[in-house]
């Protein structure tokens, strides 16, 4: 697996037509917004545009001939037009930004759904930052072009149009000239537009990285300053910031550049246009209100090219957003329902293993070999092997987080992979090596086992696994909020929290995965004791280094590179005087 | 308003920017007006007056005042954004600085998104006030005055006109800020909401799965995600209101000039050209105008910015050196508790607890969850400081340190793992960069860790994900001891930082932590009887208070808790009666 680091720049993305297509595809079931909001544009554009053509009118027909009424009456139609623009406006701002947003509001949930339902293989190879960005920041960069980036560069085609051919319509000669360096400017543009982009590229990457860096040194504080590195730190964040420094100053300045570029060009324009201009007006081919009308829309000539120039780099944006949310949806999750499903009866206990071969990774290191073993239910299974020898892969795959490459697992002598995975894993609780704590209250984080759990359950659940009197001595209680992560209990009150938890789901099959590593033996043994009684009849699994966990189990299995090498309760392992007897002795050797 | 005079501190470094800013700020409102006033005289003289001889100078004039503002530009943008971003720069750094100097407690307290938004939010909020905010306060205060100074000589009644609508604009670009920035805010609140369910869901998905709960994500993800999409398009509401009534009375603004001004040429009180130049100059006028609320709320952003970002700098460390800390290399590594309390609030962590250990020697603590063997530990290399007491190294208070050295004493592996997204090699060596790459290696093999390293594909290369994803639980302790084990320090803590390794492994460390040449004062938390066994003291903790003490023989003599516990653990391997044959008699 790569990782990134705070150094490494991502990977840059070509652009690929499909994906703005899928996104636009989004678009569909708003269409007729999409249209009234396009005819409105068209409309404001309109109206805004016919402003210099009025003052042309009024200059010639009216000023110029002494006409006030004329002059009212065109000082009226103007304001007319004004008040359709503003209409035109507000309904269209109104129109799209519910477009857009909703748009994005749907394809976030699409996304989101989606990956509640991959698996864990997925989760496992890519870093939950990476997902959070998708669903979160690219999404939202799609927001612009959906929202004003379509409607603007189909209006601004238009607008650009329509100066041009009322421009050519006022004068058809002296438009032609002055609009002749118009394609120095196109090229200047849009040559500086790919650099900028590619400038603001490297600056967001660069930012991106620092953010990472800042955000790595503040959940890391604490070993920095254990571990008295500050200085160095210091001088690490030195760097990324000059370094990000000095690209945004060069990228800011080329696209502060664009604004002179194209004043010069406009000066350019006018002044051919005052040239050629005053010469016709001598000889009385062109109007005082035309030159005054001409002089006006030549300004206006330039925005929609920018606008066009800058809507590429938005679909460039767009596109790598759009490029990483759709890898996420077409990944297919791995382990889903079959379509003849059945819904799983009530879990009477029974756990049974057939030539089961697994590995995580296709062609990849082989974690399970072959294995059989069937355990009645109301047994206590204990597993035991070192680091690596497949102990969290067996109940990995009983709850179907991973699927098998081979064999079948029945549980009740039902295959689980015929059976409805909801229906499954409600019945069997797992309490992971890795606790999770919610933030907000710590009742509503037990209460997560089972959203329908009353407060006496709750308080009831959490008595049973001896985390009542620890919880109670905090300032609000079961009602004191808890951060992200739980960083303010520790890590053995977590795994009590977790466990409350985990009893509370009323589980027919229970799981503990190393669930009481960081909790006292006192604690510990209170906690066996507590839930003995509510695991009467009913199977368990158990992992745990401890030989005090590990020894009330009704039978223990020594795992070793993926196969079980012996099982038996522990008085006949300790009589066969194997593998596990030697483990024993090892212990015993220590202790005296 | 008080922040703002804070920020000038970091403003003054860079004088030059800052004034060489305003300066061009204003030549370039200065060059842009000379355009409107070459078109009037066009008009007037060279089309109405037919001065033809006049028409080059002006063009060149034309030419050469757009020249100099194009130049103006360029160099008003290079000193104010040289200026946002040096000045953005220092203090960012200021901050990143302070934030290491901070105190655990502070951690404690305060979350890593809320600080993170100062490192980002609120430093970019600065930024804008000194790369545009400034541009466009200057433009529009000078627009306004350097205008007005030359339209009302030429037309006292025009210029009235032109601005008539002014104050209207300006009051509903004022009203727009205000009705807005609320909303602005519920949106950002929103989204934070948004990012967080987000975060935790796939933060905590496992959990989530094993648990079944994806409807129940799903309904709260729901939620938030329609909130997030009404703040927004409550926003647009507001926008949508207010804007086109400012473009409306904008509009307006030159239809009144039209008007107006059209009847004040056929009356022959204003030439064509001069009603041109008011045309030209009109946007200038309203322009600030419709900046007000906008300038109005970027200045109350930077303000609120600032401050949050100054409570943070003016945060002073809990913990800091005393004014005359004692300076040292390497201590011996003796250590003393007298009469060590600590109290958090108006719980009590830690009751008078005194214990003396010998340079070299081994400390187990032992005892239940939340019974303060962390808080106890975490006294030695001062992280906290007792509310009681004495924490003596080498018979120095602790708090007589230099904290630097102190802790360059001290080398700790806590029970939350933390490793950084680099590679595992510079992960050991995160307390001495750049390490012999040998040393790495000797301390890896020490915590049982090489040989699962080197079977990775790029060994100590490798580069592990965010919070040492794509290792097991006992895979990043075992890293994390070898980052402590490098340190050679003469303290050392490993704060039950083998839960997760299997009992052999957990062993094979212990040998070969005391098979190391230079022995280390080692404090040890742990729960299992093997991994304290050897030590030269256990000290038993239970609501802060250490009840038993003394070697593992005398504490199975002694018969308390200590002696529970053990019977609990090995009572298949050794029963009561061997027990007493072999300690008790």
């Amino acid at each position: 697996m790569a990782y990134n680091r705070y150094f490494e720049d991502e990977k840059m993305e070509n652009l690929d037509p499909n994906n703005i297509k899928r996104v636009l595809a989004y678009l569909k079931p708003y269409k007729y917004r999409v249209a009234l909001s396009l005819f409105l544009m068209a409309m404001a554009a309109f109206a805004d545009l016919l402003g210099p053509y009025l003052t042309k009118i009024a200059i010639d027909n009216y000023i110029l001939a002494g006409d006030y009424r004329g002059l009212t009456i065109i000082s009226l139609i103007f304001m007319g037009l004004l008040a359709v623009n503003g209409f035109a406006v507000r309904f269209r701002v109104l129109i799209m930004s519910k477009v857009g947003h909703q748009v994005v509001r749907n394809i976030r949930q699409d996304l989101f759904q989606h990956i509640q339902n991959l698996s864990f293989s997925y989760f496992d190879s890519i870093p939950a930052g990476k997902i959070i960005v998708r669903v979160m920041n690219n999404v939202n960069s799609l927001q612009n072009l959906l929202e004003n980036g379509l409607i603007n560069i189909i209006t601004d085609t238009f607008r650009f149009l329509a100066i041009l051919l009322i421009m050519l319509n006022l004068n058809l000669r002296l438009t032609l000239i002055s609009i002749t360096v118009m394609p120095i400017l196109i090229f200047l543009i849009f040559l500086l537009k790919k650099k900028i982009r590619i400038g603001w590229r490297r600056v967001q990457k660069k930012r991106s990285n620092m953010n990472a860096y800042i955000h790595e040194s503040l959940t890391g504080m604490k070993i920095t300053q254990a571990f008295v590195r500050e200085e160095k730190n210091s001088n690490i964040f030195k760097d990324l910031q000059n370094d990000y420094v000095s690209n945004w100053m060069k990228t800011v300045m080329m696209s502060h550049g664009i604004f002179p570029i194209v004043l010069l060009i406009n000066t350019a324009s006018v002044i051919i246009m005052y040239l050629v201009g005053i010469r016709d007006l001598n000889a009385g081919l062109v109007t005082i209100g035309t030159l005054v009308a001409l002089l006006q829309y030549i300004w206006r000539l330039w925005q929609p090219i920018i606008n066009i120039s800058n809507f590429y780099n938005q679909v460039l944006v767009a596109n790598s957003a759009a490029e990483r949310i759709f890898d996420v949806l077409d990944t297919d999750p791995d382990i889903v329902d079959l379509p003849e499903a059945k819904v799983m009866p009530e879990i009477d206990g029974k756990v049974e293993f057939k030539n089961v071969s697994f590995s995580y990774e296709e062609d990849g290191e082989i974690i399970l070999k072959d294995m059989n073993f069937e355990v009645q239910p109301g047994e206590t299974i204990a597993f035991v092997g070192a680091t690596g020898a497949g102990k969290s892969t067996i109940i990995n795959l009983m709850t179907r987080f991973y699927d098998i490459d081979k064999g079948d697992i029945l549980i009740d002598d039902i295959d689980i992979q015929g059976v409805k995975i909801a229906s499954l894993r409600k019945q069997i609780g797992v309490m992971m090596q890795d606790t999770f704590i919610f933030s907000g209250s710590i009742a509503d984080n037990i209460r997560y086992g089972n959203l329908e759990a009353t407060r006496e359950d709750i308080e009831e659940a959490a008595k049973m696994v001896y985390a009542d009197s620890f919880i109670r001595e905090m300032e609000n209680g079961y009602d004191t909020e808890v951060n992200e992560r739980g960083s303010r209990l520790s890590v053995g009150q977590r795994q009590l929290i977790s466990f409350a938890r985990t009893i509370l789901s009323d589980p027919k099959i229970l799981i503990l995965d190393e669930a009481t590593s960081s909790i006292d033996t006192q604690t510990e043994i209170l906690i066996q004791k507590a839930t003995q009684a509510v695991l009467k009849g009913r199977t368990s699994f158990v992992i745990a280094h401890r030989l005090s966990t590990i020894r009330n189990a009704d039978r223990i299995m020594v795992l070793e590179a993926g196969e079980i090498i012996e099982t038996g309760s522990h008085e006949e392992l300790m009589a066969r005087q194997g593998h596990y007897h030697d483990l024993y002795m090892a212990q015993y050797n220590r202790v005296i | 308003m008080r922040e703002l005079k804070k920020l000038w501190i970091y403003v003054k470094k860079y004088k030059l920017f800052f004034f060489g800013g305003l300066f061009f700020i204003i030549l370039n409102v200065i060059f842009s007006m000379i355009p409107g006033y070459l078109n009037r005289r066009i008009i007037d003289d060279v089309i109405n007056g037919q001065q033809m001889e006049l028409l080059f100078t002006f063009l060149v004039t034309y030419i050469a005042a757009n020249f100099l503002r194009a130049a103006a530009i360029m160099i008003q943008r290079f000193f104010t954004e040289s200026l946002s971003q040096n000045l953005l720069r220092d203090l960012k750094q200021d901050l990143y600085d302070h934030l290491q100097r901070l105190s655990f407690n502070f951690f404690n307290n305060n979350r890593t998104g809320e600080l993170m938004s100062r490192m980002t939010g609120d430093m970019e909020a600065v930024r804008m006030l000194f790369a545009d905010g400034m541009i466009q306060f200057t433009r529009a205060i000078f627009y306004i005055v350097f205008v007005m100074a030359v339209l009302i000589p030429e037309s006292l009644k025009l210029s009235l006109v032109s601005l008539a609508l002014s104050p209207l604009i300006g009051f509903f670009a004022y009203r727009l800020g205000v009705r807005i920035k609320p909303i602005f805010r519920q949106v950002r609140r929103q989204y934070s909401d948004l990012n967080s369910t987000v975060q935790e869901n796939i933060s905590g998905i496992r959990i989530v799965k094993a648990f079944h709960q994806q409807c129940y994500e799903m309904e709260k993800f729901d939620e938030e995600n329609n909130n997030y999409f009404t703040k927004n398009y409550n926003a647009a509401k507001i926008w949508s209101k207010y804007f086109p009534i400012m473009e409306f009375l904008g509009g307006m603004s030159t239809v009144l000039l039209l008007f107006y001004g059209g009847r004040l040429v056929i009356e022959g009180e204003i030439t064509l050209g001069i009603w041109m130049q008011f045309n030209s100059y009109l946007w200038m006028l309203i322009m600030p105008m419709r900046m007000i609320g906008h300038i109005v709320n970027m200045f109350s952003r930077t303000s609120a910015s600032a401050e949050r970002i100054f409570n943070i700098l003016e945060t002073e460390p809990e913990i800091k050196n005393k004014k005359k800390a004692v300076h040292i290399d390497r201590v011996k590594g003796e250590i003393e508790f007298k009469n060590v309390s600590l109290s958090y609030g108006d719980e009590d962590i830690l009751k008078n607890v005194s214990f003396h250990a010998e340079p070299g020697e081994t400390i187990a603590v032992m005892g239940a969850t939340g019974s303060g063997k962390s808080s106890l530990i975490n006294l030695i290399p001062r992280y906290y400081e007792p509310t009681d007491g004495q924490v003596l190294i080498d018979g120095i208070d602790n708090r007589d340190y230099d904290l630097r050295d102190l802790r360059s004493q001290v080398s700790i592996v806590m029970q939350d793992v933390f490793l950084f997204s680099e590679t595992i090699a510079s992960n050991i060596a995160y307390g001495q960069p750049g390490l012999d790459l040998e040393k790495i290696k000797r301390a890896a093999d020490i915590s049982s860790a090489r040989n699962f390293i080197e079977e990775m594909e790029s060994g100590f290369e490798e580069v592990i994900g965010e919070r040492g994803m794509g290792l097991s639980g006992g895979q990043k302790q075992r890293v994390s001891i070898a980052r402590a084990i490098v340190e050679e320090s003469p303290i050392l803590i490993l704060d039950d930082a083998t839960s997760a390794v299997d009992m052999e492994t957990e062993h094979q460390i212990q040998q070969a932590l005391e098979a190391m040449d230079q022995r280390s004062t080692l404090f040890l938390i742990a729960h299992r009887i093997s991994s304290v066994r050897n030590a030269d003291q256990i000290l038993i903790l239970d609501h802060g208070e250490i009840i038993e003490r003394g070697t593992h023989e005398e504490l199975i003599k002694n018969k308390g808790q200590y002696y529970t516990m053990f019977k609990e653990q090995y009572k298949e391997v050794i029963d009561e009666k061997e027990i007493e044959e072999r300690w008790v008699k």
